[in-house]
């Protein structure tokens, strides 16, 4: 188990670097943050969204912060040429953990930060508290790496990849997505922690049980 | 009850279709008369058998339509001077001026008629017999009229999309666990049959939808439900033809079918019990429907495994033919097959 623990964490400090090295990653996500929050502030500057069509704007913005902040995982090491690198030097339990943290950091910066510059930026969009909406945010985020991770890893042998990743990543997250999409547009988000409680709970043990079954898959696709 | 007489009826479709002739032999000729006939049932009763109601349905239209409607009713003649008994021991006149004497006469000495009959305020006037002494009867609900039919498809199919999917997930479990490429057939199988029952239940509810919820989408939690679990079929498949080689085909989709069987699980198990439905939660059958709608679970069932069947074999013939093929054209021809093993086998024994 401290073996696990220790090589899933050299996976981890090995995908920082690897990231810090170009910052590719984080550059391409900064983008995306800024292009999304700049597309959305100026088309409803001057209308009013209804709780329902917030609760759909942010949520595409998570899927393709996810689509293209953690779609490219394993995608980037097939590209590297780095994969058999990794094959050798570690195990499988400790790759899908190693990769599913960085994913899982990835996700909830990005996801976290989009979604208080959009309560911040964009006007007359939220009403009541925000404990609510970052806890789900939160739970959304941990769901959204684990499925994203497998995913990924699925899709090292295919191809039309960065296609594939949109379709076949969406039906795991979509319990989330209708979840929180159900509890922003009744706006419960907003009445705090307390009155989305029970959704919070089914976000939170679907993901658990979502990234324990990713766990035990992955173990199939990385032996060859 | 409903549906633990569908279960019943799906759970005895899965022992008779998986034990008779498996996903990959060819079926007993009686399994095959069986479920013919059953489907011939299915469709002959279904929709053959009259619907009829009572008067207090023959009300409820009136009420709904304006103090006038028209609708069959189940009834038998009371003895006295036009006056007729329906199901639920109600009994009122019927004005039977309208038909023919000999019709009139076959009414009062019938056990039981449907009749169809037009309300207009308090008076009921007989238009047309439809039975006299039918075998049995649907019953007439205004809100479903002859739509109710519809329950012998929908349900059944939406059942048996959901079951394709766990049946898929059994043989690419099996796929994984033996790396036997027969498996990866048996569960691509199984899911395209899968895939025209999820087609069918989505179809059938939509249009069932537009006459009775008034549009042929109302986005209710079952309906969003299945349009998931059509699109996680979708997605399997496009998965499979992203993937050239046949071992990571087989692989990869067996993997990406055992962890979509979670969003599955949750849309068809926990979803719909989540939010407010249109759906009913529970049906009441009277007894023609307590028989007729598990022998439609059951006849679909085995139609559902014929197709997996027919399929499985189809596919196994086609890679055993191309396997022929890629072996003639790498010179691995049948004539020197058994020159190759000779020559195993011979150097197994200089070895040993």
């Amino acid at each position: 188990m401290a073996r696990l623990v220790r090589q899933s964490l050299a996976v981890v400090r090995k995908e920082i670097r690897s990231e810090l090295r170009n910052r590719f990653g984080l550059n391409t996500l900064g983008m995306f943050i800024v292009a999304l929050l700049l597309v959305l502030l100026f088309s409803i500057e001057r209308s009013r969204v209804t709780p329902g069509i917030s609760a759909a704007l942010l949520f595409i913005s998570f899927y393709v912060l996810a689509l293209s902040g953690l779609g490219r995982t394993f995608l980037a090491e097939e590209e590297r040429g780095t994969m058999l690198l990794l094959r050798t030097a570690t195990n499988a339990g400790a790759v899908f953990l190693g990769k599913l943290i960085y994913n899982v950091g990835i996700s909830l910066v990005s996801n976290v930060l989009f979604a208080l510059l959009y309560l911040l930026l964009v006007p007359n969009v939220w009403e009541g508290t925000i404990g609510g909406l970052m806890l789900a945010t939160v739970v959304l985020s941990f769901g959204f790496a684990g499925a994203f991770t497998i995913t990924s890893a699925l899709l090292t042998r295919a191809s039309e990849k960065g296609m594939l990743m949109a379709v076949l990543a969406l039906p795991a997250i979509l319990p989330l997505v209708v979840l929180g999409v159900e509890m922003l547009a009744t706006g419960s988000a907003g009445m705090g922690v307390a009155a989305i409680g029970p959704e919070l709970a089914i976000m939170t043990s679907y993901s658990i049980v979502l990234v324990a079954l990713g766990f035990v898959l992955f173990t199939v696709i990385w032996k060859e | 009850m409903t549906a633990a007489l569908l279960s019943f009826a799906v759970l005895i479709g899965v022992v008779l279709g998986l034990l008779f002739g498996g996903l990959d032999r060819t079926k007993p000729t009686w399994w095959k008369v069986m479920t013919s006939a059953l489907l011939v049932g299915l469709v002959v009763f279904g929709f053959g058998i009259p619907t009829g109601g009572t008067f207090q349905a023959g009300d409820l239209v009136r009420n709904a339509e304006g103090d006038r409607g028209s609708l069959p009713l189940v009834v038998h003649y009371s003895g006295n001077e036009n006056t007729f008994i329906d199901g639920r021991g109600d009994a009122r006149e019927i004005d039977l001026s309208g038909l023919p004497a000999d019709e009139q006469e076959g009414l009062r000495s019938a056990d039981e008629v449907v009749v169809n009959v037009s309300f207009d305020g308090e008076k009921v006037e007989a238009t047309n017999v439809v039975w006299i002494n039918p075998p049995a009867t649907f019953p007439y609900l205004p809100a479903l009229q002859e739509r109710a039919r519809n329950i012998f498809f929908h349900v059944p199919a939406a059942w048996i999309a959901t079951m394709a999917w766990f049946v898929a997930a059994f043989y690419a479990y099996r796929y994984i666990r033996r790396k036997d490429i027969k498996d990866d057939i048996r569960a691509s199988s199984t899911a395209s049959v899968g895939l025209l029952f999820c087609l069918t239940a989505t179809l059938s509810g939509s249009v069932w939808s537009r006459f009775d919820w008034g549009s042929y989408w109302n986005w209710d939690p079952r309906q969003v439900s299945i349009v998931v679990v059509l699109m996680i079929f979708g997605a399997y498949f496009v998965l499979r033809s992203a993937l050239d080689s046949r071992e990571n085909r087989a692989r990869i989709s067996s993997v990406y079918i055992l962890l979509m069987a979670l969003p599955v699980l949750f849309f068809i198990g926990v979803f719909p019990r989540l939010m407010e439905s249109l759906h009913p939660n529970r049906l009441t059958l009277n007894p023609e429907l307590s028989v007729m709608f598990p022998v439609a679970s059951l006849a679909l069932t085995l139609l559902y495994f014929w197709l997996a069947n027919v399929s499985v074999r189809l596919r196994l013939l086609a890679a055993g033919r191309a396997e022929k093929r890629y072996a003639s054209v790498s010179g691995l021809t049948d004539s020197n097959r058994p020159v190759k093993v000779a020559m195993t086998s011979e150097n197994e024994r200089l070895e040993g």
